[in-house]
């Protein structure tokens, strides 16, 4: 191993890491780009360098990205990626608060906690923990992707019908287009543009981007989102020990649970955010405080969602199988460098596997420099007047929209989900329960339907298997004893009023 | 029988759990109309599912707004906000000028469109400073422009209108 680092400690690899960085922080905190786009467009270069240092580039910028969505989540309430949405949730609040730093600080500190104890999980875990994933069969995703829907109702701000409502909304408009067992088409209404249903990058950047434009424009704030320059050398932008005494069991766990959904083949980084940060204000002796910029909020969220970027590879080198869509992307540069992912890259490639081990660990720290280093800077963006600055973000946002998807259709679409996400937020009903069910939506139909062709169509199976029942369970409980105390709390406010 | 009678009203909540259903009850009969084959699993019968469970959680959101309406908040003194007034007009224009500049897209090409465009929603952010207006409208698109197409080599709508 120690061989590895030394493979890894060359000018050139350093350099290819800190370039993968920077570029994922930036791509990452500007609203209408994400870093599947950046790994993509960055793919055909990395074709051209050395193996580990094409995919140490693709790592930089798949970790530095993973956290940057948070910059613009803190700062501006627009989250730069899906999973940042949640890290908005208490660092919008702390930002409006005259505490962004505090917000930045713990998003990088937890983020770069996550990734750490995920390198860590990939290195000593990795076939004991891929064998396990293996092992979770289509009807423990069914009711996993169920469980998670059920926590996105209990967490969603107000009325847990409307969040309720919204997942289903999202789990819906997944549906569109082909059919994903007997690709027949469907809910395409004569659209050929629908045919490969409606485009994710489409409903992120319309439900957050554009409505939050619209949202602005409405009130029209004269102020800039920050007024002054914001120093992080001042107190309220220092962490403190009681901020620390809070959140460090809460890195601790959500990095934990971020491992575990990293290496589940299909859930990934948002799905981690959005069920640490709901597990976190579940578990709060201070539930109240969540949403209006609990800092154990931020830690939950980005520890949570930067906890799956080593584990995604668990499934990946282990087995062949891609984490995420990210890992997805990688594999291209793994089968042109002739790596062949899978249990004979341990037998055939151990020097490439341990290299590739302390590639991830280097970056991991080189992560944390740049963060810390970059964080003044990135801080000032709070400066920008809204006048110009959300102005650039809805060009920034069609324009984003256009070069991934090359469709004016989906540009119209990015529109269409803004009106729909501004109209949502008007009327109380929480956006980012639609998003999680959008993605959660082809795991369960799936799940569903290859655990019926296993059945021979019985019911049964899901509460036969001892986890797809528990799961089911807990869902089913969830949403009983959330409904009835928020039936019984909005009884209270009547009777108060 | 002492009680009064409580007056049932559908209120904002109300209305729109009305209109989810209906839209909901649409794409349910949409899909319980289309005629395909399947296994134990016809291609229609998840979304179906689904479409079904939107209108009964909107149901579920009558029926509860119905039962238990919000409490209206109380009534503020405080003077009018200057930035609120015309605030439904400014969203409207803006989605208006969304459109046209999406469809300017391929007609003017990306950078007179997308300059167009800052500057329109600069005046309905409220910006009436004519130099930053400009010199914005020069450098946010430009820069678009180089990042995408010269440095990460993505083509972005040229103008066919200038041919």
């Amino acid at each position: 191993m120690l061989g590895a680092f030394g493979e890894v400690l060359t000018f050139h690899i350093l350099f290819l890491i800190v370039v993968g960085l920077v570029i994922g922080i930036v791509i990452g905190a500007i609203p209408g780009l994400n870093v599947p786009l950046a790994v993509a467009i960055a793919l055909p270069i990395t074709f051209h360098l050395s193996p580990i240092g094409g995919l140490a580039m693709l790592v930089g910028i798949y970790k530095g990205g993973t956290y940057g969505g948070s910059i613009s989540a803190v700062l501006i309430n627009v989250p730069g990626t899906p999973a940042a949405a949640t890290t908005g949730l208490d660092g919008a609040p702390l930002t409006r608060q005259g505490k962004a730093g505090k917000a930045l600080r713990m998003s990088l500190y937890a983020s770069i906690i996550g990734e750490a104890v995920s390198d860590l999980a990939l290195i000593l875990f990795a076939v004991p923990i891929a064998i396990l994933a293996l092992k979770v069969g289509p009807p423990e995703m069914f009711s996993v992707g169920l469980f998670a829907l059920s926590l996105v109702g209990v967490l969603s701000q107000g009325n847990m019908v409307k969040g309720l409502m919204s997942a289903a909304l999202g789990v819906f408009l997944s549906t569109f287009g082909v059919d994903p067992l007997t690709g027949d088409f469907r809910l395409t209404f004569g659209f050929r543009e629908l045919s490969g249903g409606w485009s994710f990058i489409a409903l992120v950047i319309g439900v957050f981007a554009v409505s939050e434009v619209l949202a602005q424009v409405e009130r029209r704030s004269a102020r800039p989102v920050a007024t002054g320059a914001v120093r992080l050398s001042d107190p309220a932008h220092r962490l403190e020990r009681a901020d620390w005494k809070v959140s460090l069991p809460v890195i601790a766990r959500s990095s934990a649970i971020g491992v575990f959904i990293g290496a589940v083949p299909g859930l990934g980084a948002a799905v981690s955010a959005y069920l640490n940060y709901g597990i976190t204000r579940n578990l709060s002796r201070h539930p109240e405080r969540f949403g209006k910029g609990a800092i154990e909020g931020v830690a939950a969220a980005e520890s949570g969602n930067n906890a799956v970027t080593g584990s995604t590879f668990i499934p990946l080198l282990a087995l062949g199988i891609p984490g995420d869509v990210i890992t997805a992307i990688m594999l291209g540069a793994f089968i042109v460098h002739g790596l062949i992912p899978g249990p004979a890259l341990f037998q055939k490639q151990s020097a490439f596997v341990a290299a590739f081990f302390a590639m991830m660990v280097v970056t991991t720290v080189l992560h944390l420099v740049i963060g810390r280093v970059g964080l003044p800077l990135f801080v000032q963006t709070t400066r920008f007047s809204n006048k110009l600055l959300f102005p650039a973000i809805m060009v920034l946002s069609v324009t984003g929209v256009y070069v991934t998807t090359n469709s004016y259709f989906d540009v119209f679409a990015t529109l269409g989900f803004g009106v729909l996400g501004y109209g949502m937020t008007k009327h109380g009903f929480p956006v980012v329960p639609m998003l999680i069910g959008f993605i959660l939506g082809p795991l369960i139909e799936v799940g569903l339907r290859q655990s019926l062709i296993m059945s021979r169509g019985g019911l049964g199976i899901f509460v036969t298997r001892p986890v797809s029942a528990a799961f089911l369970a807990i869902a089913i409980a969830t949403i009983a004893v959330v409904g009835v105390r928020a039936w019984r709390a909005s009884g209270r406010r009547q009777e108060g009023a | 029988m002492t009680g009064r009678r409580r007056r049932v009203a559908i209120n904002g909540d109300g209305w729109i759990a009305v209109a989810v259903a209906l839209a909901g009850g649409f794409f349910a009969w949409h899909l319980a109309s289309a005629h395909q084959e399947g296994g134990y699993f016809r291609p229609t019968t998840f979304p179906l599912a689904f479409a079904v469970a939107l209108v009964v959680l909107a149901l579920a959101l009558l029926g509860w707004s119905l039962a238990r309406p919000a409490v209206p908040a109380p009534a503020q003194d405080a003077p009018p906000d200057p930035d609120r007034a015309g605030a439904g007009s400014r969203v409207a224009a803006t989605i208006v000028a969304t459109v046209l500049y999406v469809v300017a897209l391929p007609w003017l090409g990306y950078l007179v469109s997308s300059a167009a465009y800052f500057g329109a929603l600069s005046l309905l952010f409220g910006n009436r400073r004519p130099v930053s207006i400009v010199v914005a409208m020069i450098l946010v698109p430009a820069a678009l422009f180089l990042f995408f197409e010269k440095y990460m080599i993505v083509l972005l709508p040229s103008a066919r209108l200038f041919g």
